[in-house]
């Protein structure tokens, strides 16, 4: 596992659609947890179908992978819901509870 | 319409916002404002696109999701994201684009990320050329649309003409040309040929009328996980659904490749009234089977599953639950059941009882009757899976529920378990047996035999708890001889996508079977116990020597040869060769559930209930044809 870099996320739905995280190290360790929790590196708290901790987003070999951290409902990719692990590039929308988020290109991307 | 102002706009947001308990203004609920201003441009666009602005609003509050029962914050803010489109939409206007309707669509199309761009995508909707056509839309085609003329259908009633009209409104007339026979499943199904003004005939499609709901949710299934697995020549859904306003029904445009002028197709149900049984048994093999074999039922891979996973949605409800405001004070006796616990199999629960639901999926939401099916989950292998209770008494007109939604809480007092429920369905077949043995006595009890059926009230949890080795392919889901069209080349052609999912493979087969025994097995033998008793003793011929060539032919053994080819199909399906309990298992829940099918004939419900006796008993420990013993309990685990 590599040292985490800053990452933009965008918010795609719910009271904070529109809304950009802009990440430049993780609160703990080489991964951003997000969560509903306020130590969380994104703080989802208008979700009751997120989990306190609910994934964890990190980067390995250069791409970046989120893993579910055990939660109630699950993280999906798309449609699809994410067995522990998956990559996910940057554009491709991924979800929590109903919260719909987004890893930004950086600009030239 | 051209005094509407954002403002107004805003405040329709705000409703629908309330609604679905978000309490902030969002793009989603920006956007739904614009398509329910009625007669407004962006309604007009919609249905002078062909799409439906009702449809466009399930998607994209499905696309949301509903918000949590409290309040985050007084009053309501706007997200970021309406913030940014309500400035363009400002910008727009000031820049001269009127009515601020337009603006405010035009906005939201360009801004390009939000929840509604996202459902209008998935619907298929281009959205450059959706943006070309508000910014240019003059409003005019809309007063020209012409009152459709329908021949041929002089039974439809309004709603039905309705939904026709909203269909086919880019034709001056359409024909009905036939109408599938079959009526058990609730819908209607008809052969429609559009004309145009210039007297030109469009091809022949295939219409569905049925509840709104079921339309759109095979619409959803259908993008979802329908289009892109087709075998070549089956029906597809090119176009949104029709879903006209204050209708409680639905429609549905099915088109196929392959369907000329020249062609009439008629669906398996009334092939089988006009046509000798054995070209029935060749069309399922050489057309059905071998026709979406390769896309469907061969692509399966062998998986071990409980039962219950892929069975237990055809039985009744687990519980019948009378919903109740919450009240503090009933928290101390109250149970809480989530799904798929242990409750859901093992039952346990009492009418009387008070129950707190949590986490449950709505699953169908019946408006008039106060009525919400709940399930396990949302995704298609969820809803296929156990746990399912009916929730009754509800006020929607309060708060109403989308299917496929998260429902966090419902409290209420269970009203009748899965149990009473499949005992009231046996009773109304005025058994002459008693309903609580263990066993039936074979054939209704003549003296001097000695067999006994097992009772299948008293095996069913036992059947669902077994856990056996199966394949996995796509199915169809409900492959009933009305779903199955015969072109006149003798393609088959499936329609109706409602339940298709990656499942059992053999599921399909033991539907077909079970439907066939009804179809055309149940007309020759009567009502009485005794001619229904004949069918069971072929069906258990079958059974044990895979088919009838030992027994005396008759026109009731002729009846059976579709069945008969049905089995050989599912020969080839099992997934271990030889090994028949995976497909009596199926056929027993598929057999059980038409004890519950009011609509159907007190003959057919009876064979219904028999046939499932006898599939239990063949499950449990009947030799099998095709094999050399050694069957019982070597697949099976209790566990």
């Amino acid at each position: 596992m590599s040292k985490v870099p800053a990452v933009d996320i965008m918010i795609m739905s719910g009271p904070d659609d529109g809304l950009i995280l802009n990440l430049t190290a993780p609160k703990q360790g080489d991964s951003y947890i997000l969560g509903r929790r306020d130590d969380c590196d994104v703080v989802l708290a208008y979700d009751s179908q997120i989990s306190r901790q609910h994934t964890r987003l990190f980067m390995v070999d250069g791409r970046w992978h989120v893993q579910d951290l055990g939660s109630r409902n699950g993280t999906y990719i798309g449609k699809q819901k994410i067995q522990t692990v998956a990559p996910i590039e940057p554009g491709q929308l991924f979800r929590l509870g109903r919260t719909w988020l987004r890893i930004q290109r950086k600009s030239g991307e | 319409m051209e005094s509407v102002s954002l403002r107004d706009i805003e405040a329709i947001a705000r409703l629908e916002s309330a609604k679905m308990q978000h309490f902030y203004v969002g793009v989603e609920h920006l956007f739904i404002a614009l398509t329910k201003l009625e007669g407004g441009l962006t309604a007009s666009i919609f249905e002078q696109g062909g799409q439906s602005a009702r449809y466009l609003r399930y998607a994209t509050r499905e696309l949301a999701g509903r918000g949590d029962e409290k309040r985050y914050w007084p009053g309501y803010r706007n997200s970021p994201r309406a913030d940014s489109v309500l400035a363009r939409a400002q910008a727009l206007i000031d820049s001269g684009v009127q009515p601020q309707e337009r603006a405010l669509l035009m906005a939201i199309l360009d801004e390009g990320d939000s929840v509604p761009v996202r459902a209008l995508q998935e619907s298929g909707v281009d959205i450059a050329l959706l943006r070309d056509t508000v910014q240019h839309w003059t409003g005019e085609a809309r007063a020209h649309v012409p009152v459709l003329e329908i021949t041929g259908g002089d039974w439809l009633n309004s709603d039905e003409r309705a939904v026709l009209q909203q269909m086919f409104q880019k034709y001056v007339s359409i024909h009905i040309e036939h109408v599938f026979q079959e009526g058990f499943s609730g819908s209607t199904v008809m052969l429609v040929r559009p004309k145009h003004a210039d007297g030109r005939s469009d091809a022949l499609v295939v219409v569905k009328i049925a509840d709104r709901q079921a339309i759109l949710w095979e619409k959803k299934r259908y993008d979802s996980f329908v289009r892109d697995t087709l075998p070549p020549t089956t029906a597809r859904i090119e176009s949104d659904p029709a879903l006209p306003d204050k209708s409680a029904l639905g429609g549905l445009k099915y088109t196929f490749v392959r369907l000329r002028g020249e062609d009439s197709p008629v669906n398996l149900y009334e092939y089988a009234s006009t046509h000798r049984m054995e070209d029935v048994a060749l069309f399922l093999h050489d057309a059905l089977f071998n026709g979406f074999r390769q896309a469907w039922w061969g692509q399966a891979q062998t998986y071990r599953f409980s039962v219950w996973q892929e069975y237990d949605f055809l039985l009744p409800p687990a519980l019948i639950v009378q919903a109740l405001p919450m009240d503090g004070t009933l928290a101390a006796t109250m149970r809480s059941l989530h799904p798929l616990d242990e409750w859901s199999r093992h039952g346990g629960l009492h009418p009387g009882e008070l129950v707190e639901l949590e986490n449950f999926t709505a699953q169908k939401v019946k408006r008039a009757e106060g009525v919400v099916q709940l399930t396990a989950g949302a995704a298609p292998e969820a809803i296929n899976r156990a746990s399912r209770i009916d929730v009754q008494g509800l006020d929607l007109s309060v708060k109403t529920y989308y299917r496929g939604e998260l429902v966090r809480k419902i409290t209420g007092r269970v009203v009748q378990t899965r149990n009473d429920i499949l005992q009231q369905q046996v009773q109304a077949l005025e058994p002459n047996f008693n309903i609580l043995d263990e066993y039936i006595p074979f054939g209704g009890g003549t003296p001097g035999t000695a067999e006994w059926l097992p009772n299948p009230l008293r095996r069913y949890n036992a059947i669902l708890e077994l856990r056996i080795t199966g394949r996995l392919s796509t199915i169809h889901g409900d492959l009933h001889t009305g779903n199955i069209l015969i072109g006149s080349g003798g393609d088959a052609w499936l329609i109706d996508f409602e339940w298709t999912r990656d499942g059992h493979t053999l599921f399909d087969w033991a539907v077909l079977e079970v439907s066939l025994l009804l179809d055309h097995v149940s007309p020759s033998v009567g009502t009485e116990w005794d001619g229904i008793w004949q069918a069971v003793r072929l069906l258990d011929t079958i059974n044990r020597k895979g088919d009838l060539s030992s027994v005396e032919p008759s026109p009731l053994t002729d009846a059976f040869r579709p069945i008969i080819e049905v089995r050989r199909i599912a020969s080839e399906l099992l997934a271990e060769p030889g090994r028949w309990l995976e497909y009596h298992v199926a056929l027993a829940l598929c057999a059980l559930r038409v004890t519950g099918w009011t609509n159907r004939s007190l003959a057919a419900r009876r064979l219904g209930f028999l046939a499932s006796a006898l599939a239990m008993g063949a499950a449990r420990d009947r030799a099998q044809p095709h094999t050399a013993g050694d069957l019982t309990e070597v697949t099976t685990d209790l566990n």
